[in-house]
């Protein structure tokens, strides 16, 4: 049988000890099971990966993987995936990125890079079509993000790390243009081994099985994507950070280190405040027909704002309401190096340990002038700076508070404060990188910020997560942004809340939680397509394999249960699905027994469902998945 | 008619122009022909379009009546970030 075509053909890797290359075999079974992506970097580390591990041996992999349908003409679908042992957490970690690495290195022939090894001395890696150089980085070392690949090729795809990274901060990214992989500290891992940049040129176009096809499925998707009220409306006018306001009405806006849902001077801080008066322009990822990014103007530079996450974490998280502070943070966070979800959420912690006299660090909520220096000092490892960059389960392990130190698994939490949304909360507690919204599940985009449907009942949560944890999955190894998939959420009822429509399928999404259940257990029942989910016509047409819904369901299915398996080898207890105590035992809002997260009664449901017992798949479960 | 205020967010913010308005209303159905009487946009907004908040708490009754100093939210749904 021919190879499949929409890939590229070819995985790289490359040993940076030996400064040598080789390919790597993956063949069409391995696609057809993966598609790629996420799942495709777990199903190479699950062979790879052994109990004694760590994310700073020379034996962890990093692995670079794209997805079918990145530089086939398919919108919002240029993303990229690394995966590797996070330092932060010490189990896999899948960090995703919008920047243009992914697609040169699909125009430089291959579909992934493996990285092994650890270089002498700083390294840039060059990858062309003919060849892969080994260059002496010194010269980058040390410099900030920008700086950095100002430096490296112009036209090449670029992954660079900063200062964040050079120093093994835990939650140090990778960047890419202005995009970066964020969580999990691959920066880090970068960083250990000496890895200050890998480029990527090249001209080849991936072929692709039925291009008259799939430039219909485009045009199609595109103009289902630009008509939709959330991705053709909301998102590019008020970007992510367009969620403040209504989070702050569903009482899910993390307030002072997630003590509450709600911020008094949340308008201060809100998406529609950063619109009205400081975006420049909207912009977005390559391929990207969303444009969700916001572009403001930082000391005279018009550079990202502010997503989502740093504006909820950075504003009322730490009680602060300056938002031109909130941008400016976020392009020094982005130039050092780090992920801000973790900077900002161990900062938040360390304020509230001050507060009660734990650790005497003069930070306090509210009191931010000295927060720049205080990143700064994490990026470089200098006086609580150290302490700070090693993330709050570490901090909490010497300072104390753990019952509020807000993370899973090590992994901070995004921006959502789950008492307010209990699904949410089932979602973060199980995700397989930790404290992760996307990986979650996200079911608060169903919790009151898309639709509508009880915030606080546990009833159907574990079956509706495990649905959107498996389907996620598979549109992120499918090279797509998630973001694609709230077209599903129907329009008219995104346009009329109020209506009995919406009313109708708000309570009904409740209801029909068995026959979900059933189709997380048996996802072949879904053996269909529907016209509002493009991604299996978009599989198909690209790449000649046969793909419905029920298909991809299952192939994340099995990629969810991939990385828990890796995970479990990797030394993860039964116990790792949980949330701080502060979360689970303690009331948001007092006299309403609804605001807390009832996490055991919903993880049972949800281990029943996966076919899981103490945290991760049964014997019985791996053979059906088909993982040796 | 009680004296309220009317805040709008997301969409219904950027395409009304209105961020805060004072208004008078017996009703929160009320609200919506007084706020599309101020919209100078083009636009209006019905109950349908929006999450309805009344001090800070979700309402779901468009007869609920109003009193003096009431906080009412109007809100379009999001995606997420």
């Amino acid at each position: 049988m021919p190879d499949y075509k929409g890939y590229a053909g070819r995985v790289l890797k490359i040993d940076l000890s030996s400064e040598t290359c080789e390919d790597f075999a993956w063949k069409n079974a391995d696609r057809e099971r993966t598609l790629g992506g996420k799942i495709m970097a777990a199903d190479i580390l699950y062979n790879h990966i052994k109990p004694d591990m760590k994310a700073f041996d020379e034996d962890n992999w990093l692995v670079v993987t794209t997805g079918p349908l990145s530089g086939c003409g398919c919108p919002s679908s240029s993303r990229f995936n690394i995966s590797t042992i996070s330092p932060l957490t010490n189990i896999v970690t899948s960090s995703n990125c919008g920047g243009n690495f992914g697609l040169s290195l699909k125009k430089a022939g291959y579909d992934a890079l493996i990285i092994t090894g650890k270089a002498k001395g700083p390294v840039h890696v060059e990858i062309t079509e003919d060849s892969v150089a080994f260059h002496d980085a010194s010269e980058l070392w040390g410099l900030h993000v920008t700086p950095s690949q100002e430096k490296l090729p112009p036209k090449a795809g670029k992954m660079v790390i900063g200062p964040a990274g050079e120093n093994k901060v835990l939650y140090a990214g990778v960047f890419s243009g202005e995009r970066t992989a964020g969580r999990g500290g691959v920066g880090a891992v970068f960083g250990d081994k000496n890895l200050k940049a890998v480029t990527a040129l090249g001209s080849l176009q991936a072929e692709v099985f039925d291009k008259e096809a799939l430039k219909a499925t485009n045009k199609k998707w595109i103009e289902q994507l630009r008509s939709h009220p959330l991705t053709g409306r909301q998102m590019p006018r008020l970007g992510t950070a367009g969620l403040i306001s209504p989070m702050q009405a569903h009482r899910s806006l993390a307030t002072k280190n997630f003590s509450d849902g709600r911020f008094d001077d949340f308008e201060k801080v809100s998406g529609e405040e950063l619109a009205e008066n400081y975006l420049v322009k909207n912009s977005g990822c390559t391929t990207c027909v969303i444009q969700c990014t916001r572009r403001v103007n930082v000391d005279g530079k018009v550079v990202k704002g502010p997503e989502l996450e740093t504006l909820g974490l950075l504003g009322a998280n730490i009680m602060n309401n300056n938002i031109e502070l909130i941008n400016k943070w976020n392009y020094e966070l982005d130039e050092l190096g780090m992920d801000t979800i973790s900077a900002a959420g161990t900062i938040a912690f360390a304020m509230e340990l001050n507060e009660k006299g734990l650790w005497d660090n003069s930070l306090k909520f509210g009191e931010t002038e000295n927060l720049s220096k205080v990143f700064e000092d994490i990026a470089y490892r200098r006086g609580i700076g150290d302490f700070l960059a090693d993330g709050s389960k570490r901090v909490s392990e010497k300072f104390g508070g753990k019952e509020y130190s807000i993370h899973v698994k090590g992994m901070e939490l995004a921006a959502y404060e789950p008492r307010g949304a209990v699904g949410q909360g089932l979602g973060y507690a199980t995700a397989n990188r930790g404290g992760c919204h996307l990986n979650a599940g996200y079911l608060i985009v169903l919790e009151g910020l898309g639709l509508n449907i009880n915030p606080y009942t546990p009833k159907s949560k574990a079956a509706i997560s495990i649905m959107f944890q498996n389907l996620m999955e598979a549109i992120s190894a499918a090279g797509s942004c998630l973001f694609t998939s709230y077209v599903v959420l129907p329009a008219p009822v995104i346009n009329k809340p109020n209506s009995k429509l919406a009313k109708f399928i708000n309570i009904g999404f409740v209801a029909v939680g068995p026959v979900i259940a059933l189709l997380d257990k048996f996802p072949a029942v879904a053996s269909t397509n529907l016209p509002l989910i493009m991604y299996p016509y978009a599989i198909k047409n690209a790449t000649g394999m046969k793909m419905n819904i029920g298909r991809m369901l299952k192939i994340g299915e099995r990629g969810y249960n991939l990385e828990r398996q890796c995970n479990i080898i990797l030394g993860q207890g039964p116990d790792a699905d949980n949330l701080p105590k502060r979360l689970t035992n303690e009331l948001q809002v007092k006299g309403d027994k609804r605001t807390k997260v009832p996490l055991d009664k919903m993880l049972r449901s949800y281990y029943k469902i996966r076919g899981w017992k103490n945290g991760g798949p049964t014997q019985r479960k791996l053979k059906i998945l088909g993982i040796k | 008619m009680a004296k309220a205020t009317v805040k709008c967010f997301g969409v219904l913010r950027l395409d009304s122009k209105i961020g805060k308005a004072e208004i008078e209303a017996e009703k929160i159905i009320d609200v919506f022909d007084k706020i599309n009487e101020l919209i100078e946009t083009g636009m209006s907004i019905s109950y349908d379009d929006a999450l309805v908040y009344l001090n800070g708490e979700r309402c779901k009754t468009k007869n609920k009546k109003l009193n003096d100093g009431d906080e009412v939210w109007l809100i379009s749904p999001a995606s997420g970030g």
